[in-house]
Parts: C-alpha cells; sequence; structure tokens
C-alpha cells in the first residue's frame, strides 16, 4: 500500500504539468535556436521555459539547467515574469526531489513576482503546485492553495479549462488523502463537468484512478469498478501503457473486496504482462503480493505461497522492505493454516527482522505475537508466553491502542489454547475496555456479545474445544482483516495518517447540519445593530461639532471596539460570559458620554458564576438595556440607574436588567410601551428559532416596578 | 528619540497613527514610511529602526509575505490592522503586539510599553525569528508553528507540535513540553485555551489543556483519567467526556 500511495503523488506531479507530449519534436530546434543566441531577449527566457517544462519529466538536471539559464537571462534583463517562472521551476524541480523546504522557499519567491501583471495561469500553477507540495504535510495550506488556484483560474476570460480540470483533480487527491472522501468526491465531479468544456486532457486517465479511488473509499464498489472500465478505455484511446495496469490492479483489488476471486485473480492476471512490458519492478513486487493474497482467500494455498516467494524475491530486490515483510506475514499465516507450525514461527521471526530494518514497531510487534501464536498451536506455552511479553514491550514503546488490542486478541487466543480460561476472561476484559474507550459502539457491541458467549459456555463446561475452535476462526479472521487492509490503496493509511483532520472535518459537517438555521438566527440579531449603530454615530458627530476632536476620537475608538463585540457575539450561539458582561459594560459607557446628566450603571455577576467558564447565548439583555437608556431614562436626571445582573438557578442562567425610570407606560403616549413591544418581538423570534436549534427553553418575563422596569431571563448556559 | 517605520496603505490610518504617536513619544523620528510591500521592501531592507508600525493587510497583499523576503528582522515591530482574522495567529504565536484599528490611545502606549522592555530584554531577535517561522509556514497550519514563551528566567521559542500539555498553576500556566523541562509560564491557562487551536488542544478539565496527538488512551476503569504519551496522566472532567467521545467520533 505503500507503494500505491507514492505513487499516487507521484501522479499529482504528472498533471500539473502542461501539455508535454506535443513538445519533443520542438526541443531539437528550440535548443538549436538557444546554443546560436549570444545576447538575452525575453523570448529566449520563454523558450528556456519551454524546455524545461518538458524536462521536469524527462531529464530533471537538464531542466536544471535551464532554469538557471532562465534565471541568468531574466536578472540581466530585469524580467518579472522570467524570474517567476525561473523560481516555479526551482519549486517544481524542488518538489520532485522532495526538498520541500526549498521548494516551499522558490514557491513563494515566484509568487512576489508573478503579480497582476503576468498571465494569471502563472500564479495559478504556483498555487497548484504549492497545494501539491502541503498535500504531502499540511493539508490545511494545501486547501487553501487549490482555493486560490481554483478561484484565480475560474476568474479568467476565457477559463483555461485543462488547467483548471488539473487543479480541481489534485485538490480532489488532497480530499481523498484527508479522508474526505465525499468532499473529494465532489470536487471530481466538478472537475468531470470542467472536463467537457475542453478538449480531453492528458491527465484523464489518471484522473479515473481518483474517481475510482474515491468511489471505493465511499463503498461504492460498483461505480469504482465502472470509473476503472472508463479508465481502460481511455488508456487505450491514448496509448497510455502506465496508466493502464495501474487500473487492471485497481480493479483486481476491487474485485477482491467485494468478494469476487476469481474476477481479482482475472484483472491481476491482466496486470501482470503489461507490468513486465514496462519493466516496472515497483508495481510488480506489488501486483505479485496481491495476488498472494487473493490466491490464500481462495483456499490455493500452493499457489499463494509461489506468489508470496515471488513478491518476496521481487521486493527484497527492489528494497521495498514493507511489502518484504507483508509477504513473510502472508507466508507465515499458510503455514499456520496448514499447520506447518515450524515454518509459520521462522516466517514470523523474519517479519520481525525485516520490520526492524525499517524501524516498523508495530510490524515487529505483530511478528512478536504471531510467532507466539505458532508455538501456542505447538504446545509450548512458555515461549509463547514470553514472545507475547516481547510483543506487549514493543506496544509499550509505541502506545499504539489498534496494535494494544491486537496483543490483548493474541492474549486471548494463547490463553484459551492453553486452557487458562481465567487469563483469557480478564485479557477480554482488558481488550473489551479499552474497545469500549478507542472504538465504535458497534464493535463493542460484538466483543460484549462475545463476553457472554464465553461466559455461557464456562458453564457449559464445553469451553475447552469451543474456545479452541473459535480462537482458530478469530485468528484466521484476523489475518483476513489484515489483508484487507493490505490490499487496500492505502486507504488506513490514509485514514490514520489524516486522524486529526478527520476529526476536524466530522466536526465541521456537524456544524453544517445547523447551518442553514444559524444563518438565520444572525440576521435577526443583526436587526437589533442599526439601531445602537446609528445613534452612536449621531453622538459622535455632536461631539466633533462642538469641536473636540479628541474627545470624538476617544468616542470612536469606543464604538468600533462595541460593533467589534457586536460582531463577534453575532458569530456563534454561545459566548463566554466575560465577553458579554465586556460587550454591556462598553454599551452602557458609550452611551452614558452622550447625556447631559449621566446614570449610573452596574453590570453584576454572582459569585457562583466563573465568567471565564460559563457560556450563555449572547445579546438577549441589549435591547432592553437600550430601551431603559432610551425610553426608561429619557427624562430621569442623575439618579438614573441600570443594573444587569447575572445569577444562577439551579442549572439555568438567571439574567435581569433592572432601571427605575418612569416605567412601561408613558403618560400620554404609547411610545414607550411601542418600543418595549419591539424589543420584546425581536426577542420571542430569536426565542422560538433558538428552541428549534437547541431544544432548550428561554423564557423572560417583562415586569413594571415602582418605579421602573425590570425584564428577568431564564437562560440555558454551558461551561466551556 | 525613537525611530520609527510606518507602512500602512490607507493614508487617514497613518496620520492618525503619527498624531497619536506625537502624543506618546515626544521627539520620535519618522525614517520609513511606505503603502505596499514594494514600498516597504525598500524601506526595512537593510534598516534597523527602533519600531516598525506594519499593517497586516496591504494594498498589494498581506504584510507577511513582506516579511518574508526580508533577508532578517532585527527590529521590533507592531502590527496594525481592521479585524481580528485567522492570520493573526502567527502574530499572537509570536507574543507581538498588534493594535486593532482605530487605533486606541491607551493600547498604543502599552504596546510601546512592551516594544521597550523586549528590546531591553534583548527578545527582539527570537520573536522575530519566531514570527518569520510562523509566517512561512503558512496561517492554517498551527502544529507546525512557533510559540513564544515567557518565564522568569526570559522568553523562549517552542514548536507548538512539541508541547504535550498545559496545566494551570494559579494565575500561571505550566508547559509540558517533549523532551524538555517544564516551564511556567505567567500567564493563565484561559488565554493559551484561546490562542492554541481548539481542533488540536482540548480543554479537559478547567485545569488541564492537552495536546489531542498526544492523547494515547482513555481508560474508564481508572477513574476519568487520560493518559497521554509518554506517560503523563491527566483527569478528564466529567462534563467533557461527552465532548470527547464526539472529538474521538463514538
Amino acid at each position: 500500500m505503500r507503494a500505491k500511495t507514492l505513487w499516487l503523488t507521484g501522479w499529482a506531479v504528472m498533471l500539473c504539468l502542461p501539455n508535454w507530449a506535443q513538445l519533443p519534436p520542438k526541443i531539437d530546434s528550440l535548443e538549436k535556436l538557444l546554443t546560436q543566441s549570444t545576447s538575452w531577449d525575453t523570448l529566449q527566457v520563454l523558450n528556456h521555459n519551454a524546455l524545461v517544462e518538458y524536462y521536469l519529466i524527462a531529464d530533471l538536471e537538464q531542466a536544471l539547467y535551464h532554469t538557471r539559464q532562465m534565471l541568468e537571462g531574466s536578472e540581466a534583463l530585469e524580467y518579472g515574469l522570467g524570474k517567476g517562472l525561473a523560481n516555479l521551476n526551482f519549486a517544481t524541480y524542488h518538489r520532485l526531489v522532495q526538498n520541500n523546504d526549498s521548494a516551499a522557499m522558490h514557491y513563494h519567491a515566484a509568487l512576489s513576482y508573478l503579480d497582476a501583471s503576468t498571465p494569471a495561469k502563472w500564479r495559478a500553477k504556483t498555487y497548484s503546485g504549492l497545494g501539491n507540495l502541503y498535500s504531502l504535510f499540511a493539508v490545511d495550506s494545501a486547501e487553501f492553495y487549490f482555493r486560490d488556484a481554483a478561484a484565480l483560474l475560474e476568474s479568467q476570460v476565457p477559463v483555461p479549462y485543462s488547467l483548471l480540470f488539473s487543479v480541481q483533480s489534485n485538490w480532489a487527491r488532497l480530499e481523498l488523502v484527508k479522508g474526505n472522501f465525499q468532499g473529494g468526491l465532489d470536487l471530481l465531479l466538478i472537475a468531470d463537468s470542467v472536463n467537457k468544456l475542453s478538449p480531453k486532457p492528458d491527465a484523464l486517465a489518471s484522473y479515473y484512478v481518483l474517481l475510482s479511488a474515491a468511489y471505493r473509499y465511499l463503498g461504492d464498489y460498483e461505480k469504482a469498478i465502472e470509473a476503472c472500465f472508463l479508465g481502460i478505455e481511455e488508456c487505450e484511446r491514448t496509448n497510455n501503457t502506465k496508466d493502464i495496469y495501474d487500473h487492471y490492479m485497481n480493479l483486481g483489488s476491487l474485485k477482491y473486496i467485494i468478494g469476487d476471486m476469481e474476477g481479482a485473480m482475472e484483472y491481476s492476471a491482466k496486470a501482470l504482462p503489461l507490468i513486465e512490458a514496462r519493466g516496472d519492478r515497483r508495481a510488480l513486487g506489488n501486483l505479485v503480493y496481491n495476488m498472494g493474497v487473493i490466491a490464500q482467500d481462495s483456499k490455493k494455498y500452493d499457489l499463494a505461497i509461489s506468489y508470496y516467494r515471488q513478491s518476496e524475491q521481487i521486493n527484497r530486490e527492489i528494497n521495498n522492505v514493507k511489502l518484504l515483510a507483508y509477504s513473510f506475514t502472508g507466508l507465515s499465516s499458510i503455514s499456520l493454516i496448514i499447520k506447518k507450525y515450524d515454518q509459520a514461527y521462522d516466517y514470523a521471526e523474519e517479519v520481525v527482522t525485516t520490520a526492524e530494518g525499517i524501524n516498523d514497531l508495530q510490524l515487529v510487534a505483530s511478528g512478536y505475537h504471531w510467532m507466539s501464536e505458532a508455538r501456542a498451536f505447538q504446545g509450548r506455552f512458555a515461549e509463547a508466553y514470553e514472545l507475547l511479553e516481547e510483543s506487549q514491550r514493543r506496544i509499550d514503546t509505541l502506545s499504539s491502542p489498534d496494535m494494544q488490542m491486537k496483543v490483548y486478541e493474541a492474549f486471548i487466543t494463547v490463553d484459551s489454547l492453553s486452557g487458562d480460561l481465567g487469563s483469557a476472561l480478564s485479557h477480554l476484559r482488558l481488550y473489551n475496555a479499552l474497545k469500549d474507550s478507542l472504538l465504535s459502539e458497534e464493535k463493542t457491541k460484538q466483543i460484549a456479545e462475545l463476553e457472554t458467549k464465553y461466559e455461557t459456555e464456562k458453564t457449559e463446561r464445553e469451553l475447552e474445544r469451543v474456545t479452541q475452535e473459535a480462537s482458530i476462526q478469530t485468528l484466521e479472521l484476523q489475518r483476513t482483516q489484515l489483508r484487507l487492509v493490505l490490499l487496500g490503496v492505502g486507504l488506513v493509511a490514509v485514514l490514520l495518517a489524516g486522524g486529526l483532520v478527520t476529526l476536524r472535518n466530522r466536526q465541521a459537517r456537524l456544524s453544517l447540519t445547523y447551518k442553514a438555521q444559524d444563518v438565520e438566527q444572525n440576521l435577526l440579531r443583526t436587526q437589533m445593530n442599526p439601531h445602537f449603530i446609528f445613534n452612536a454615530m449621531t453622538a459622535i458627530q455632536d461631539v466633533i461639532r462642538q469641536g473636540d476632536a479628541k474627545k470624538a476620537s476617544r468616542y470612536l475608538t469606543k464604538f468600533a471596539k462595541l460593533t467589534r463585540q457586536v460582531l463577534d457575539n453575532s458569530r456563534t450561539e454561545f459566548v463566554p460570559l466575560e465577553q458579554e458582561v465586556a460587550l454591556l459594560e462598553n454599551y452602557l459607557s458609550l452611551q452614558n458620554l452622550r447625556r447631559v446628566q449621566p446614570y449610573q450603571y452596574e453590570v453584576t455577576v454572582a459569585e457562583d458564576l466563573d465568567p471565564e467558564e460559563v457560556l450563555i447565548p449572547p445579546m438577549f439583555a441589549q435591547p432592553f438595556v437600550e430601551n431603559a437608556i432610551e425610553h426608561g431614562l429619557a427624562d430621569v436626571g442623575e439618579e438614573g440607574e441600570i443594573t444587569v445582573s447575572f445569577g444562577r438557578q439551579g442549572d439555568k442562567l438567571l439574567l435581569t436588567v433592572k432601571d427605575n425610570g418612569k416605567g412601561l407606560v408613558d403618560k400620554g403616549a404609547n411610545e414607550t410601551s411601542g418600543h418595549i413591544s419591539h424589543a420584546t418581538q425581536i426577542t420571542r423570534e430569536r426565542i422560538a428559532l433558538y428552541r428549534k436549534m437547541t431544544k432548550e427553553d428561554i423564557t423572560f418575563a417583562v415586569k413594571e416596578q415602582q418605579p421602573g422596569v425590570k425584564v428577568t431571563f431564564v437562560l440555558p448556559y454551558q461551561l466551556t | 528619540m525613537m525611530n520609527i517605520v510606518i507602512i500602512e496603505d490607507n493614508p487617514a490610518a497613518a496620520r492618525h497613527l503619527k498624531s497619536l504617536l506625537d502624543d506618546e513619544i515626544p521627539g520620535w523620528t519618522l525614517v520609513g514610511e511606505a503603502d505596499s510591500i514594494v514600498g516597504g521592501l525598500a524601506v526595512l531592507e537593510g534598516q534597523t529602526p527602533d519600531l516598525a508600525f506594519l499593517d497586516v493587510e496591504l494594498k498589494d497583499g498581506l504584510s507577511f509575505d513582506l516579511l518574508r523576503q526580508l533577508s532578517s528582522i532585527e527590529f521590533p515591530i507592531v502590527f496594525t490592522t481592521g479585524h481580528e482574522q485567522y492570520a493573526l495567529q502567527a502574530i499572537k504565536f509570536s507574543a507581538i503586539d498588534y493594535l486593532l484599528k482605530p487605533i486606541d490611545e491607551d493600547e498604543l502606549a502599552e504596546a510601546i510599553e512592551k516594544v521597550e522592555a523586549d528590546t531591553q530584554e534583548g527578545n527582539v531577535a527570537t520573536k522575530m525569528s519566531a514570527l518569520l517561522h510562523n509566517a512561512r509556514s503558512g496561517p492554517s497550519n498551527p502544529l507546525e508553528g512557533k510559540l513564544i514563551l515567557k518565564d522568569k528566567y526570559g522568553i523562549q521559542m517552542v514548536s507548538v507540535g512539541d508541547i504535550v500539555r498545559l496545566e494551570a498553576s494559579g494565575s500561571y500556566t505550566e508547559f509540558f513540553i517533549r523532551e524538555q523541562k517544564p516551564l511556567l509560564i505567567s500567564k493563565g491557562l484561559k488565554e493559551y485555551s484561546q490562542l492554541l487551536p481548539e481542533t488540536l488542544f482540548f480543554r479537559c478539565h478547567q485545569s488541564h489543556l492537552i495536546n489531542l496527538h498526544y492523547l494515547r488512551r482513555y481508560d474508564k476503569r481508572e477513574g476519568d483519567v487520560l493518559q497521554l504519551e509518554g506517560g503523563d496522566q491527566v483527569p478528564l472532567a466529567s462534563r467533557k467526556k461527552e465532548q470527547l467521545m464526539r472529538l474521538l467520533g463514538n
């Protein structure tokens, strides 16, 4: 699977380069032209560039030489585009030789030369190159650059569809590597519609490889297979001998996954001569290993052994140590099945030795527990336990829960073979607990069932025979699962590598569900803003008219801060209490600046609420505070008071807004109550939406007091 | 006497800053001024002002693009920006001040004080090298970032990816970093729980923030304890359990 992953990386390189297949006839004449000339002009720089594009595939040293020429020429001419392209070429070169730091540096340098005055496609190519580069180690940045590249290309007239297709495909590949399979597929489908707008690009055959991979990861094997066939058709059309065997290999493993062993073997066999003809030893090593697995699962053990041996030989020759170790794994498991325990032990030992060579501790640990199982089947339990301890020691340095579970499984096998049922059960419990804490519920249930089964059978006193059978089955199952994993196009490796990223994606997807309603909430919240924004502006205008520039400036700074706070608080459903308090304080002080007779105000938080830890739904108090200032206290002098307090009531948060103004009903006019009802209506709407989203309730009550008004909210709260 | 460079693409904002500086630092000298990356490069390459104000967004790109092209930065910088945004992370990680526009005179005074302290304590070079690193490694790649931490002995630069966990210790925070002695930093845990990206750092307890990358297992039998790589154990608050399970995909 490692080989496959690497190959996908190589594919990205192919895509982002231009249609070089058309170039070779020109190469000779171009080179002649360039050797004849003695002084620089910009056309020569571009000619060198054309050569570099060709040589980046054919001969890296030549590519480097011409890039240096380009740079020299561009510097002599002070030619910005030339410098940019030279840097782009240096970057591509460094990326190809996996000199990532230098590549990044040159890409960024290229960006500083490629600006609005140069053709956009070069800048897009640089972004795309950065995307490919960062795909290897910084997937977030990679996405950022692909997005930029695509946006830039889409804004061109006419849109360079062929390049856009490449960018979208590479971007899709990134999403697949990240484990965002649906996202990857979506991008591929978009790329496909772009593709329909342009003449068929060279990269179409590789595109189908990605499409097939995306469907496979999503479990849609039929579509995955269909994509393979389309890819093969495309390869045949364009005489593409490289991608075609990848498609056949891919078909083989897809057929394996859906359990069609015959088909799996058939397509693998089709790939075999094609690979041999091209002399691709790496792919060959991968293929014969796959064929070994397929043969083993078809219970053709002799055939499987012969493929595994070939795989051993080829992968040793090309120094693909990982697949070499896997070949030994296969050989060991077959030996165990055909009851050649000594042989199984020896091969497992080879797994350990080989894996140690590449410092693959997981595989070393696995090797030890397979050695242990071989000994256990021979009844040599003391040795078996010793080997398991060895395996456990490796796991301890790894602290990998997955591997820890495998070792517990091995313990259970050895325990039950040796008849130590107590130990088996305690290992099962350990296994169960670990799985419970780290894996999906479904699997936990399976183990729980298994545990019940063990317990029942124990009482039935038939345990020994049954568990022995069960453990052999488990063992076979385990191995089959392992092979499934190995045969995949690196799905698991991809998942492990992208673990955290996948977590993040999941969160993103979850939050998407709420997005629509979220938007509505935001709209409603911003409805309140214009009101005090214009009030504040009026006040600033007033200070300016009075000729106090410094005061106006200070006022404006405060106003800017408040605006920022409101925008911040409008963005999320819950904000830290301290943030809400800061907003209210700022709002109250700002409003006070323009009063001839300032009011007193206070925002209090009860002692049992930690303002840093408590989260509350924001901006519920603000409309009522505004009411208190604008109306309740409008005609009240310095004795005017506003208190906002936050307290706790069970698992709810109590918010009160209190003033000592003229109350709800204005003598004569109905204006105040009208405003109160405006605030009330907005609040009601917000609460209704909020309830729909969170299933939590918010209640509020507006009460006339002697004097003034008291508004009370009962809000839910969370802790950070 | 303070030599100052101002790089700002909004003439009004530049004028405003100058007038605030007149109040703050009597006798300051403007030794260079630019409104773009290209202009800024010409002003800053080879110059060592006592302080540079740098607008985050310039008319031809982000000021990080300017910094990336400087061979070295040997002067303190205070950034100015119109709004909080994710590009600021590189600045915050590097413990460099930024001012939100319109600039508040009190905040400006504070920033200048901090710059003077940094200059006296010889912190400028370290902070700027962290900034340059963070600007280069890209804004959305926080594990690659370098964080500037200040303890009682001075400032240090640590890789965010190497931080295993943080623990509150009164109003201080103790940093546990791979292959390094713990550091006691004079800022609260809350500050870091906001600064470090929450997708990577999980607040498992009021006093604990862990790097999820180092989480090895959660064992219910051991009374809600999280085990981290390297053997450290931290408590999991019961109200955080659900969130953690969600993060782990259960």
